[in-house]
């Protein structure tokens, strides 16, 4: 049994209908951390977690969910009391009230966290009908399902893309809070920069299988590139000769040409050489920056592969 | 609040806060009852039947004595007796009834192909003294040919109402289950609305023991609104009295559980909601046609009321009422009480061991 991780995946696939088949093996699951999910739609992030979860039938499984085995784990109703999970799809009976959720979610846990409750703002959303609530009132209950227990382990699906910025603001609060008071580790599948930030781990998925799994600093600093140069080329934008020089600068990780514009990763040496190129090229308009998440997010998903 | 209660107490809120279901599992049946009865019951205008004695004799005057009972009761029918030979049948209009006087043939109700709408009203009463035995389609659309007197002499008294409500009862009993119950089921789990509950600490026979509950109770407070409704503008005849209200309430349970069971077990592994609409047509309409609900069962083939009789809608239907308007103890109606006990502990079994949660 394995202190350091809460999910080890030895081996996993799964295959479709339409013949195209998913593989993901050898991935450890850090403990008491946030791990986030990135990669392009389609990718296979959602399946990832959902098989993890036991909810996709595989041809392949061997998975560790906090010690035991998946089938353990989900047999074990003090297990499944440890884990708290925000799927894609919130798909509950319409017909229920929100004041009615969290009675059952009492009644399934026994136990409640007043702080998440109000941090989500479920009083004001009470008395509503499911079928009643926005986009992001709907997905405010389905996180106060998966987080009001403080579960030790927790996977969100895209927990705030339809929370409006002082919701999510108070999400990511939330969920340093649970890892650092609470010791709770966390899997988001993220396509938001602000739920990257928080996370101490990134997994990129591409076309099924994982691609990399780093520490978010590893990630940025061996797999990408510390920093972030941007050009925007305008009618230059047909030279070839651009990218040939790009090519030639020292510490140049990666770069990427797009709609006008030309993404260079790299160590923060590549500075000078970066700065002479605009200068020969007379370029007007670019930037010199330290990577961030929402980098990382647009390399692992334009620029999959 | 223990948890069975408070997934019963959502689920059973949820429900009445559904106005379509709601229409369809209280009103609609109300409904239906009241266009079968203004069809079928007797009241809509006089309806001319034809009776022809093709011989005299103590079977003849037996007969036309009893169908006058039975018919009687039936508003709006008018006989019109008189001696016949069958030569002359072709030209009459409407039903024409033929009692031979030879009691080795039987007696024959007929149905022209131009006769007047009005005159199909008579058809289901006649059909509830006689069965269907045969069709003769050279000569007439519709050829009824009437079993043994002593079948009739039973049903003497018997209006259609009486016949129909409690077939009523089992078919919406079967229907809510299938398209209302079994359909939901599907749809929640066609939606990903089941994921949750395979995350949740929640076995699955908490589960199906609070929608099994809630749903009975539906289907309970259905069946005696039904039934008050029914006996207030019908007026049933039934002797309603507390034994037959316990009778009545523990048939109806029993039958509430079975028809629930089986929805239960239909929606355990079906994924999509086009294949459990699919199948629950495959298996209503067969079985309420063939389960003496509305329409008799006498006239059938041996192998279809065999089969007919293993499946419960029919002995329900039949013991309900036996034990209203016969009076018959709980002895007399076991093999319906011990055949829907055995459908309904299958299907619960099945059920806990197939039903899944989600479609992948």
């Amino acid at each position: 049994m394995s202190q350091q991780h809460i999910i080890q995946v030895k081996q996993l696939a799964l295959s479709f209908e339409d013949g195209t088949a998913f593989s993901f093996d050898n991935i450890n699951i850090s403990r008491g951390k946030i791990t986030g999910i990135i990669g392009p739609n389609g990718s296979g992030k959602t399946t990832f977690v959902e098989a993890v979860l036991g909810l996709k039938n595989t041809s392949k499984a061997d998975i560790t969910i906090d010690g035991v085995t998946q089938k353990e784990f989900f047999s074990s109703m003090k297990n499944r009391k440890n884990l708290g999970s925000q799927l894609q799809v919130f798909a509950f009976s319409e017909m229920v009230k929100v004041s009615e959720m969290v009675s059952l979610h009492k009644a399934l846990y026994g136990t409640q966290s007043k702080r998440i409750y109000d941090d989500l703002a479920l009083a004001e959303i009470s008395s509503k009908r499911l079928d009643k609530l926005s986009g992001g009132q709907k997905q405010r209950v389905s996180l106060f399902m998966a987080l009001a227990h403080m579960p030790k382990l927790i996977t969100l699906d895209e927990p705030s893309s339809a929370l409006d910025k002082t919701m999510a603001e108070k999400l990511i609060a939330l969920l340093k809070y649970m890892v650092a008071e609470q010791g709770c580790s966390i899997i988001i599948v993220t396509h938001h920069p602000y739920e990257l930030d928080i996370c101490d781990e990134v997994m990129t998925i591409y076309a099924g299988t994982k691609a990399y799994h780093e520490t978010r600093d590893d990630f940025i600093n061996q797999i990408i590139g510390a920093y972030h140069a941007q050009i925007f080329t305008g009618d230059q934008n047909d030279d070839p000769t651009i990218e040939t020089a790009i090519d030639n600068i020292a510490h140049v990780k990666q770069h990427f040409r797009q709609n006008g514009q030309i993404d260079i990763f790299g160590s923060a040496e590549m500075e000078a050489d970066f700065l002479a190129l605009v200068k020969q090229y007379g370029l007007k308009s670019y930037s010199f920056a330290q990577t961030n998440s929402a980098d990382i997010l647009k390399i692992s998903t334009s620029y999959a592969g | 609040m223990s948890l069975f209660l408070q997934l019963a107490a959502i689920d059973l809120k949820s429900y009445f806060r559904n106005s379509f279901a709601l229409f369809f599992t209280f009103l609609f049946p109300v409904l239906l009852l009241f266009l079968l009865m203004l069809a079928f019951g007797g009241d809509n205008g006089p309806t001319k039947i034809d009776v022809k004695v093709a011989g005299n004799g103590p079977r003849a005057e037996k007969y036309m004595e009893d169908m006058q009972n039975i018919l009687g009761h039936s508003q709006g029918i008018i006989f019109n007796i008189q001696t016949a030979t069958e030569t002359n049948m072709a030209n009459e209009k409407g039903v024409v009834v033929t009692i031979p006087a030879d009691a080795t043939q039987k007696v024959r109700i007929l149905v022209q192909k131009d006769a007047p709408l009005s005159s199909f009203n008579s058809i289901y009463p006649l059909m509830l003294v006689n069965s269907m035995q045969e069709i003769d389609y050279e000569k007439w659309d519709f050829v009824l040919n009437v079993v043994e007197d002593g079948e009739a002499e039973i049903m003497q008294g018997f209006k259609y109402g009486q016949y129909l409500i409690p077939g009523l009862i089992g078919m919406i009993l079967i229907s809510t289950s299938l398209f209302g119950f079994c359909t939901f089921l599907v749809e929640q789990r066609a939606k990903g609305a089941f994921k949750a509950y395979h995350l949740y600490p929640l076995q699955k026979w908490k589960f199906i023991a609070a929608f099994t509950s809630t749903r009975f109770l539906i289907l309970l407070a259905f069946s005696f609104v039904f039934l008050i409704v029914a006996d207030k503008v019908y007026g049933m005849d039934g002797v309603f009295n507390l034994a037959l209200i316990g009778k009545l309430t523990l048939l109806i349970s029993l039958g509430a559980l079975t028809f629930l069971s089986l929805a239960l077990l239909i929606s355990s592994r079906i994924m999509a909601v086009g294949m459990v609409t699919g199948i629950a047509n495959l298996l209503f309409y067969p079985a309420t046609f063939a389960s003496d609900l509305y329409i008799p069962q006498g006239g059938f083939p041996e192998i279809v009321k065999t089969i007919a009789n293993l499946f419960p809608l029919g002995p329900f239907a039949a013991a309900m009422r036996d034990i209203t308007y016969k009076g018959a103890a709980l002895s007399d109606i076991s093999y319906a009480l011990g055949l829907m006990s055995v459908w309904t502990i299958a299907c619960f079994g099945l059920t806990l061991v197939l039903f899944k949660w989600t479609k992948d």
